[in-house]
């Protein structure tokens, strides 16, 4: 009555998996086999740590070099303070075209020179080295200087005195303007119009002002 | 098996068990329980292949069904605790670290098998060899053709329960599952297999 079936059927199961179990024989070299892949496994693993001990090395190396040599770490820097004023100069101008009136006014007569005045800054320039020479003395000032100066300007840009006034109001400040002053009578003819008023009153006080730090040096 | 579980191990009461049902030293922790601590890897290896390697191996081909297989994956188990030696908090437990090993192992080669069958062309079903003609023979193919038809889980529990004698603490362990899972796959396992040995006979 205590024999339940389980116990009937777990009998029977444990006598035939006995059996069954007994049946085998495993192979006698099993251990000649795990110690073989032992060593197999020991290498692979040996081989992971040269491995990454070489890789370590490497890189402590580099560090190593780029700590002690200080040219590393400058050239380093240099190379991303050029690469920042690469960028810095197209931002601003980008961020520049918001700001037309105050910059405008420095940067405009630049790009003004080349597309109007090409002449101009170099007959500025021309006039700059004589005008040196005649600002100091008033009176030379208006023969030399006007004539190649002043009459190349004006009537090559006849139409353009207003920009070339702001152009010449730079070459001006030297020498021009006080040419058709003092020699009103002779370069009146060239002047003509109604500019050479305007220029004498600006002349004045320019040349008075350029002739002083000629005359000093 | 630890004589202080015997009430865990059969619920049975039953105390004698017929002396020609071998239990080896699946059970034995006892029997190479104590590996002595200052053994390296490569001894302690040793010492447990000389003392268990047969019973793992006979407890391996009855979950995978295959001679070969079997006798790889003990290896695997003992290629495996002589890379977990050192790490291995308790030496005395070496024996439980392969069981559960081979158990595991065991798991995954028929979970892979399963694939493999799945999609692979079913051959002819093995022919009975002439020793299948006695009585004998007969129910224990019966029985072992029963057992392979459970699930996995299932065989598992009963294999550790009849065949490895182990206790449901120790097949919890070697299974990774709780006590009472040990319990409901035992029960369920033995009434899957008195159906099937019934619809034979």
């Amino acid at each position: 009555m205590t024999d339940s079936p389980d116990d009937e059927y777990g009998e029977l199961l444990r006598r035939a998996l006995s059996a069954e179990a007994n049946s085998v024989v495993p192979s006698p070299d099993g251990l000649e086999i795990i110690r073989a892949r032992i060593e197999r496994r020991g290498l692979r693993g040996l081989m992971w740590w040269r491995a990454g001990a070489s890789v370590a090395g490497a890189v402590l190396v580099a560090a190593a070099v780029v700590v002690v040599v200080p040219q590393f770490r400058h050239d380093t820097k240099q190379v991303h303070s050029n690469e920042v004023n690469f960028t810095v100069p197209t931002s601003p101008e980008m961020s520049a075209t918001s700001r037309p009136p105050l910059r405008t006014a420095g940067p405009s007569p630049a790009p003004a020179r080349p597309g109007v005045t090409p002449p101009a800054p170099p007959v500025a320039s021309k006039s700059g080295t004589p005008s040196p020479k005649p600002s100091a003395k008033p009176s030379r000032t208006p023969k030399p200087s006007p004539s190649p100066t002043c009459g190349t300007t004006s009537p090559g840009t006849t139409v353009e005195p207003e920009e070339t006034q702001k152009g010449c109001g730079e070459p001006t400040e030297t020498p021009a303007p006080p040419e058709p002053s003092e020699t009103g009578g002779p370069s009146e003819a060239p002047c003509a119009a109604g500019e050479c008023p305007q220029d004498p009153q600006r002349t004045p006080v320019q040349t008075d002002s350029s002739p002083a730090p000629a005359a000093r040096p | 098996m630890p004589p202080n579980e015997p009430a865990e191990r059969k619920p049975s009461g039953k105390a004698e068990r017929p002396t020609d049902v071998t239990t080896e030293t699946l059970v034995a922790d006892r029997s190479l329980g104590a590996v002595p601590v200052g053994w390296d890897a490569d001894m302690a290896v040793t010492a447990l292949y000389s003392a268990h390697y047969r019973s793992l191996v006979r407890l391996a081909v009855l979950l995978v069904r295959d001679m070969a297989t079997a006798e790889e994956v003990v290896q695997d188990a003992f290629v495996a605790i002589h890379g977990a030696w050192r790490r291995l908090r308790d030496t005395d437990k070496a024996l439980a670290y392969l069981r559960q090993s081979v158990v595991n192992r065991s798991r995954s080669v028929l979970r892979h098998r399963a694939v493999v069958e799945k999609y692979a062309p079913k051959g002819l079903p093995d022919a009975p060899s002439a020793e299948n003609g006695a009585i004998g023979e007969l129910e224990r193919s019966a029985v072992i053709e029963a057992l392979r038809g459970l699930p996995a889980r299932q065989r598992e529990a009963l294999v550790l329960r009849y065949y490895g004698d182990l206790s449901e603490a120790q097949i919890a362990h070697a299974m990774g599952i709780s006590k009472g899972a040990v319990k409901s796959h035992t029960a369920r396992g033995m009434a899957a297999l008195r159906t099937s040995l019934e619809q034979l006979s």
